[in-house]
């Protein structure tokens, strides 16, 4: 890390908002499951099961399947973050806090479920047996293990009441620091989520969203315009679901509602937000009267209420335009440093942003980080 | 009143009745006067955000500002709106009148004497 990059941080230290723990198979939840849920999920006694002796392989529960695949050799995990044990990169904690946490200086790290997301899947009940069994996994396996790693709580969007339960078991548990909502096709502005809000704004946890749902599940948030061909078409086009994302939550008053409520958008850029807050302000003073709940302009809802993620930051024809970007957008505040280790597109932390300020890098790699999460 | 005040006639009252508008040019600057059921008003005709003429504009009331998922009608035909981007305007007191923009169009007295309607502009600058 370079010298100036230690000095901006020396007050708060540096968190990574997106880091991804992974799975080597399920059977590592087998501890955090009831016999039920491991019938369900084929694992444990019942793994390879099917005719007693393990004669048939009938393999265990496949999580939902990811349409948009991406095309390196470890399907979009990092073949530099493989592990000596031989597990998938995300997979080994010894070798991860060595690899990320140790190697930048890492304060806290926040884990965000890696491939393992069930929140647009078509088995509801499933879903949330999942999740729970899922949020006990990471919190007893990887939180208990190092306490630089926070995790954000899975939830199962399609039914809020279950994921109001779960917030009620786990949500005061020192290290859980935020909720994984995850995108589906139900807009976030929509009433059918103001359970969990309520309940979030209360245990004063934010909400993260971040890509996966949006690649599995039948309830799967709609593809801007249609379909994606290929997954660099699907990738470029994240960004898209967050704007749409924070217009329905802006514009249907949710943050006149839940005023403290903190929503972040992890892993979908963040390049785009002149152009959304130049719009919608526009928009607000020509529409507002089908919106009269707004009082305030739409973008001081958004600086207030809506957190950034910065990976993957898009990288301009001129790299210290992104400054201009950030003045444009007043965003200093919002912006929050995300390594998205180990997966292939992220930004470390010693080569991003090197034309920002210090002060910026302050607010940026540390301070913006530990007011969202209370760290 | 002649001391602090010009007068300019815009028309007898006959001519303007409810639901008319007739634009003025006063020193080279326009301003419609309009009759809002009986009730006169004056203001610059020009949009200060992209200079398009108020009085094509809808003179209308708006919603107030509400609750979510609520909606309460009011400042009935006390809002003139802007035809090309409705920008709301008081007619009262040419505030912009919810957006918080510190934006606001000039408003005249008007005065109506023996059967004429004068509009009044500041001796200084009128």
């Amino acid at each position: 890390m370079l010298e100036q990059e230690r000095q901006a941080l020396a007050s708060g230290g540096l968190i990574d908002a997106d880091v991804h723990p992974f799975m080597s198979s399920l059977e590592e939840m087998v501890p955090y499951t009831d016999r039920t849920l491991r019938k369900r999920l084929r694992i444990g006694e019942f793994k390879n099961s099917s005719f007693g002796e393990n004669t048939f392989t009938s393999d265990s529960f496949k999580l939902p399947f990811q349409r948009y695949d991406n095309i390196g050799p470890l399907h979009g995990l990092r073949t530099d973050a493989v592990p000596p044990s031989g597990k998938i990169p995300g997979a080994d904690k010894e070798f991860m806090v060595k690899d990320l946490l140790d190697r930048y200086d890492t304060k806290f790290a926040v884990l965000n479920a890696g491939g393992g997301v069930m929140a647009a899947y078509h088995d509801v009940d499933l879903s949330i047996e999942f999740n729970r069994a899922y949020n006990d996994y990471l919190y007893e396996e990887w939180v208990n293990y190092d306490p630089r790693f926070k995790m954000t709580m899975m939830a199962t969007p399609l039914d809020p009441q279950a994921t109001v339960r779960e917030i009620e078991r786990i949500g005061r548990r020192p290290g859980v620091v935020g909720i994984n909502l995850q995108n589906i096709n139900i807009p976030l502005g929509k009433r059918h989520f103001y359970p969990i809000y309520e309940i979030a704004e209360e245990y004063g946890l934010p909400i993260i969203l971040h890509p996966d749902a949006e690649t599995s599940g039948e309830y799967a948030p709609a593809q801007a315009v249609g379909p994606a061909s290929t997954y660099m078409e699907w990738h470029t086009s994240l960004g898209l679901v967050a704007q749409r994302q924070i217009i329905s939550l802006v514009c249907d008053g949710v943050f006149e509602r839940f005023p403290k409520l903190k929503v972040a958008f992890i892993e979908y850029g963040f390049s785009w937000l002149p152009s959304l807050l130049w719009r919608i302000d526009k928009n607000w003073k020509a529409l507002r009267e089908e919106v009269p709940w707004m009082k305030r302009l739409p973008s001081e809802y958004i600086l207030q209420n809506i957190r950034i993620g910065t990976q993957p930051s898009e990288e301009p024809f001129y790299p210290g335009d992104l400054n201009e970007i950030i003045r444009m957008s007043k965003a200093e505040d919002i912006l929050i440093y995300c390594s998205d280790y180990p997966h292939w597109d992220g930004d470390p932390v010693d080569q991003v942003f090197r034309s920002f300020s210090p002060e910026l890098k302050e607010k940026v790699f540390s301070k913006n980080g530990r007011e969202l999460f209370g760290l | 009143m002649s001391d602090q005040w010009d007068r300019h006639e815009v028309c007898a009252d006959g001519e303007l009745l409810p639901g008319m508008r007739k634009v003025v040019t006063i020193r080279r600057q326009e301003i419609v006067v309009l009759n809002v059921e009986g009730r006169l008003y004056a203001l610059q005709n020009r949009c200060p955000h992209m200079g398009v003429p108020l009085a094509h504009g809808a003179v209308c009331g708006t919603m107030v500002p509400s609750d979510p998922g609520t909606h309460v009608y009011g400042c009935h035909n006390a809002i003139i709106k802007c035809p090309l981007h409705g920008w709301e305007y008081s007619l009262e007191s040419g505030h912009n009148v919810f957006a918080s923009e510190k934006v606001r169009i000039r408003t005249y007295e008007v005065v109506v004497e023996d059967h004429t309607i004068y509009l009044l502009t500041p001796k200084k600058i009128g």
